[in-house]
């Protein structure tokens, strides 16, 4: 393990299967949410992921953070393989790891005040009443929300404001990494920034690591040091987050990014959008072949015979697809 | 321009309240705006800035009580909404006005197949039809939102669709009774970005070939510089600025316009903090005095936290609801 990495995932796998009937259940369908994936998260980044809906992107991160257990594969944290830790050793690594989610009063208990939601996580782990009490007002204080009106309900805040609160929650038991899982796309636009601004000084304040989950490229770009594309499953590409939007290899890539619609835009996405895929029809795609051959247009023999390997093109730079593989 | 023989829809000082035991809730507070044949309307504004209460009112679907009607007029096709009956507006609605709205599967029914869906709509706002035609014009309506497939989609139900599939479901159901005016509330926020582009084009294309005018209400900036000819900007119930969307977007007058561009990361420039506006929108049920933006806005003044301002009109075709666009007491 390169001591630079703060986690390792290696190989790991996860389908999702779908049961019919109730006595004589069986698997009717089963599909590959995440699929042979591999990465490395650097001590202090920001590592975005990018994907459109059912890409793997939120199974992944919740993987690593073992809330769902894959069917195979390894997650190193600081060393350490989590599959291999029982649930009692697992729980001392669960302090250091912690998520933030989409949807900010869903994820807060509403019959608990700002105080107790925020103070949970310390009493947990035994973390005495009055101790817990002053970090909150710390915590509260940190991510910019008055101390003082802590005793109030998350119903009586805005959703950015719940934001905050879900922050300062997940900040409690003073992670290394955060898993934020699309943590500003139920935000308005204004407030967006402001958490992201926040999220990015409470990094550099706390020097975290993050892996940001998003389908918006705009804001992966403005926000993340480097960034991961996924599509069903698969990771077609990574590289430094101003590389992939600047020079994006993968058809994927480039096809998804001439969908994304600027402020002072030209009109390019309308050819974009005659060429992109809503999943229509297309067939699930059985054994070996390049999962975006279905839509691609660069596509050739090569990609219905085998699914190209992630490999480095570049430094730093890696892409599943057979336009970039000589061998 | 009320008497323009294109205008389809015209909304004058619109207000719609709510009622609640914490006060009166004024979510669209004097709204005035009009739209034509081939015009595509952007509303624009963020949660609570009164978009979505100003769609559902054109077609007075916003539920009474709580809500309140308290004053204005709505004209749709020489129609006046406001004064309709329920009976009348079930006529209007589906017919008239085709609607499509955020959450695809909320607008279809689960039980039953899109095809039948479809042959109910057009049954019921058509009754020269026989069934058989109905179905033709069914299984058209869906070719022409780019369905490739219209049989198996036909014998869907909505749970065997994608969202994007389920929208576009929605949209052949709406423009299937060749409605006058499309009601669109974020048709495209709950998709992925390819799947909302092949909307946007789709309604693009409608609106230019065949001349329907249709209010698009959405938050994203990115989605009114792709498809809107005009936008109107709302911010705590109120309109803040309206004008054509080249021009709005490249200049816009208003501070909270001004804002609100600034704060959507653009990844064509280099990397820097964002800026973002500070605060948070306003309590509709205390709203400012005076501005509704003036307690966030960096220019504001004593007049602005006082004193609601005027609707001025700077240059041809652009609007603006700010103090400092008053050439007469700058002066």
């Amino acid at each position: 393990m390169s001591a630079q990495n703060l986690i390792e995932v290696r190989n790991l796998n996860k389908a999702f299967t779908v049961r019919r009937g109730a006595l004589f259940s069986r698997t009717t369908a089963s599909t590959k949410a995440v699929n042979n994936v591999s990465l490395d998260i650097r001590k202090g980044e920001i590592l975005g992921c990018v994907g459109g809906s059912g890409s793997g992107k939120s199974t992944l991160g919740r993987m690593i953070l073992r809330l769902i257990e894959p069917d195979s594969g390894e997650v190193r944290y600081d060393g350490q393989n989590l599959g291999a830790l029982s649930q009692e050793e697992m729980r001392g690594f669960r302090r250091r790891m912690q998520i933030v989610f989409q949807d900010p009063l869903q994820s807060l208990n509403p019959r608990r005040t700002v105080a107790e939601n925020v103070e949970r996580p310390l009493l947990n782990f035994g973390t005495p009443k009055a101790v817990a009490r002053r970090r909150v007002e710390d915590l509260l204080e940190l991510v910019g929300l008055d101390p003082t009106q802590s005793y109030r309900y998350p119903h009586e805040y805005s959703g950015g404001q719940c934001q905050r609160i879900a922050i300062a929650r997940a900040l409690a038991l003073e992670p290394e990494f955060l898993f934020l899982d699309e943590p500003v796309s139920a935000l308005d636009v204004s407030i967006q920034a402001q958490i992201l601004n926040l999220l990015g000084d409470l990094q550099k304040k706390l020097n975290l690591t993050f892996l940001f989950v998003s389908h918006d490229l705009k804001i992966v770009k403005q926000f993340c040091d480097r960034t991961i594309v996924m599509y069903r499953g698969n990771i077609l590409e990574t590289g430094s987050s101003e590389a992939v939007y600047r020079e994006p290899k993968h058809p994927f890539t480039r096809d998804f990014l001439g969908t994304v619609l600027h402020v002072r835009g030209d009109m390019r996405w309308e050819q974009a959008a005659e060429r992109a895929e809503d999943l229509e029809g297309t067939a699930k795609l059985g054994g070996s072949c390049c999962p975006y051959v279905g839509n691609c247009a660069d596509c050739f023999e090569a990609c219905r015979r085998s699914a190209p390997p992630l490999i480095e093109i570049e430094n730093q730079r890696n892409v599943a697809c057979f336009l970039y593989d000589h061998r | 321009m009320l008497q323009d023989a294109d205008v389809v829809l015209s909304v004058r000082n619109l207000r719609t309240a709510f009622v609640t035991p914490a006060g009166v809730a004024r979510a669209v507070d004097d709204v005035s705006f009009s739209l034509s044949q081939n015009e595509i309307l952007a509303i624009i504004g963020e949660s609570g800035s009164g978009k979505t209460v100003t769609a559902l009112s054109l077609m007075k679907l916003v539920p009474t009580p709580p809500g309140k009607y308290l004053g204005g007029e709505i004209e749709i096709d020489g129609k006046n909404i406001l004064a309709l009956s329920e009976r009348e507006l079930e006529d209007v609605r589906g017919k008239t006005i085709g609607m499509i709205f955020q959450n695809p599967r909320a607008s279809l029914d689960p039980s039953f197949t899109a095809e039948f869906q479809l042959v109910e709509t057009l049954l019921r706002h058509n009754p020269q039809l026989d069934r058989t035609a109905a179905q033709a014009a069914a299984r058209e309506a869906l070719i022409e939102v780019g369905f490739a497939d219209p049989d198996r989609v036909l014998a869907s139900y909505p749970h065997q669709l994608s969202g994007g599939m389920c929208q576009r479901v929605g949209l052949a159901m709406a423009l299937a009774c060749q409605p006058k005016l499309l009601i669109a509330d974020e048709p495209t926020t709950a998709l992925d970005v390819g799947v909302q582009a092949k909307i946007l084009l789709l309604l693009k294309n409608r609106s230019r070939d065949t001349g329907l005018p249709i209010v698009f209400i959405t938050h994203d900036i990115g989605v009114v510089r792709a498809i809107a000819t005009r936008v109107l900007v709302m911010y705590g119930g109120h309109v803040q600025e309206e004008g054509a969307v080249e021009d709005l977007l490249a200049t816009p007058h208003h501070p909270y316009t001004q804002a609100l561009i600034r704060s959507i990361p653009d990844p064509d420039e280099d990397h820097g903090s964002m800026t973002y506006i500070r605060g948070e929108p306003p309590n509709l049920l205390a709203p400012p005095k005076g501005c509704r933006f003036a307690p966030r806005c960096e220019h504001a003044t004593g007049r602005c936290r006082d004193e609601v301002p005027a609707w001025h009109n700077p240059e041809p075709g652009r609007y603006v609801r700010c103090h400092l666009f008053d050439l007469e007491a700058r002066q």
